[in-house]
């Protein structure tokens, strides 16, 4: 169980690119007001403070990095009001790296930042989505952030690749090229909110397989690819019979506050205010406990057919934000979150399988710690 | 595509290790931090994982396929603010 509240600021909904998947910068080019982001800061003290929690601020947009001032004002604020409370708090960040440069990532390692920076893999990938508003692919911009974060060796990060159908088919080498420039941990984050067709979801499972046989390789090699889905299913394993995944915290210690004040349960459901029916509340008016209660009462797994599966305990069944986007409800799966959980773990016992026999040394070292 | 429920018996060819306490949350997969466990406690023991991080994926479209959700429950609209009408 997580002992933090997970507080998302989003700092502004404009954005450097316009990215296929996202509707950033189109209509809601606006930034949060220092008000709006006090009181959300409150709101989190207040709550971490009453469930004796510390606090994770997340700074999240659009790109984050275009409100620099109201970055640090968060930051000195929230500094100030949680040794006044005596509330432990750390900080992180999701962008793009366009506006990314080494003093701004200095001030950010020197305290201690978790810089999450999403770069959809190799260029061919990266750039059938993530572009400028004139349609020029951004990899380079992104790839020169990838190597700018390696100059500083204790920052924490990791690296955020979006797989969605339009390039799905570029993924193995996607990660390959990631891989190649980034010696962190990478995370798939496949959308769950485009309708995938049969075909192509078959061909991501032909890309996982690949996937599959780069990380073998790479584990032979002795430079083991962390791609995280597929090392969080082979870590789900290791509890015989018990679940081995966190439930869902959505509603309890998640508040992701949206540009006008509005909260919601987890920052992967922010919208802009076109989708009241998912917040919970306000800055103005404070959580609203009534709807807080109903998310902790309805969010986990409520499928039918999930009961009878023996993958349950290793199934991402109960993420909310996930099922919501794929069936309208947090707690129903839809079929793609089926198939796909069912290829990674294939995927990941299949890999686990075969660098156990082979006793590879990475492979004993991360997994079993010898 | 159809949800499938598995019948697969667990029979996997490498061994339970050191249990992991793991967050199923798709913003809390980072492992990094898990994989050492922590002094004094032995490989096949239970840990908890002392400290999570957060991650954030980036704002995706949201669809209007939520109407259900929260029947009865009304929005309140912030003070001089209109509510975006999409
Ligand atoms: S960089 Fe992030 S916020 Fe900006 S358009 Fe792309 S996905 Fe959206
Ligand atoms: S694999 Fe499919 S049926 Fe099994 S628990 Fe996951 S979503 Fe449910
Ligand atoms: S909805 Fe998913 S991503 Fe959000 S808190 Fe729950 S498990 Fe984590």
């Amino acid at each position: 169980m997580r002992d933090t509240l997970q507080l998302t600021l989003c700092l502004t909904h404009d954005c450097t690119l316009r990215c296929a998947y996202c509707y950033a910068g189109r209509k809601y080019a606006h930034a949060m007001t220092r008000e709006v982001a006090e009181l959300g800061m409150e709101t989190g003290l207040a709550e971490a403070l009453r469930t004796g929690r510390g606090v994770d601020v997340s700074f999240f947009g659009g790109e984050p990095l275009l409100e620099w001032d109201l970055l640090r004002h968060c930051h000195a604020y929230m500094e100030r009001r949680a040794a006044e409370l005596g509330v432990a708090v750390r900080y992180g960040i999701t962008t793009n790296g366009t506006l990314l440069n080494r003093e701004r990532l200095a001030w950010m390692a020197e305290r201690d930042f978790l810089v999450g920076l999403s770069v959809d893999g190799s260029p061919e990938m990266h750039n059938v989505n993530r572009r400028y508003a004139d349609g020029q692919g951004s990899h380079a911009a992104a790839a020169a952030a990838l190597a700018l974060m390696q100059e500083f060796p204790t920052l924490r990060s990791r690296v955020i690749c979006v797989v969605n159908p339009a390039n799905h088919r570029w993924l193995s080498e996607g990660v390959q090229w990631l891989s190649t420039h980034y010696n962190g941990i990478i995370g798939l984050n496949f959308d769950y909110w485009s309708r995938w067709s049969d075909d192509e979801f078959e061909s991501l499972c032909r890309q996982l397989e690949a996937l599959q046989e780069k990380m073998l390789e790479s584990y032979r090699a002795g430079a083991p690819v962390h791609e995280e889905n597929i090392e969080g299913k082979i870590w789900s394993s290791f509890r015989e019979g018990e679940r081995s995944c966190a439930h869902c915290t959505i509603g309890e210690q998640e508040i992701a506050v949206s540009v006008d004040g509005h909260f919601f349960p987890c920052s992967r459901m922010v919208g802009v205010g076109d989708t009241p029916e998912i917040t919970f509340g306000d800055v103005y008016h404070g959580i609203d406990r009534a709807r807080q209660a109903y998310y902790v009462a309805t969010r986990g797994n409520a499928t039918p057919e999930c009961r009878l599966c023996s993958l349950r305990h290793r199934c991402l069944n109960t993420c909310g934000c996930t099922n919501y986007a794929g069936t309208g409800s947090i707690n129903r799966v839809s079929p793609f979150l089926c198939n796909l959980e069912q290829k990674l773990i294939d995927v990941a016992d299949s890999l686990a399988e075969t660098l156990y026999q082979e006793s590879n040394p990475a492979f004993m070292q991360r997994f079993y710690r010898v | 595509m159809k949800i499938n429920p598995s019948t697969r018996k667990k029979n996997l060819l490498y061994p339970m290790a050191a249990a992991v306490v793991l967050a199923a949350c798709q913003q809390q997969q980072r492992l990094g931090g898990v994989l050492l466990l922590p002094p004094g406690v032995q490989p096949g023991e239970p840990v908890v994982k002392p400290q999570e991080e957060k991650e954030n994926t980036r704002p995706q479209r949201l669809g209007g396929r939520m109407k259900q959700m929260m029947p009865g429950v009304r929005q309140q609209p912030l003070p001089g603010k209109k509510r975006a009408s999409r």
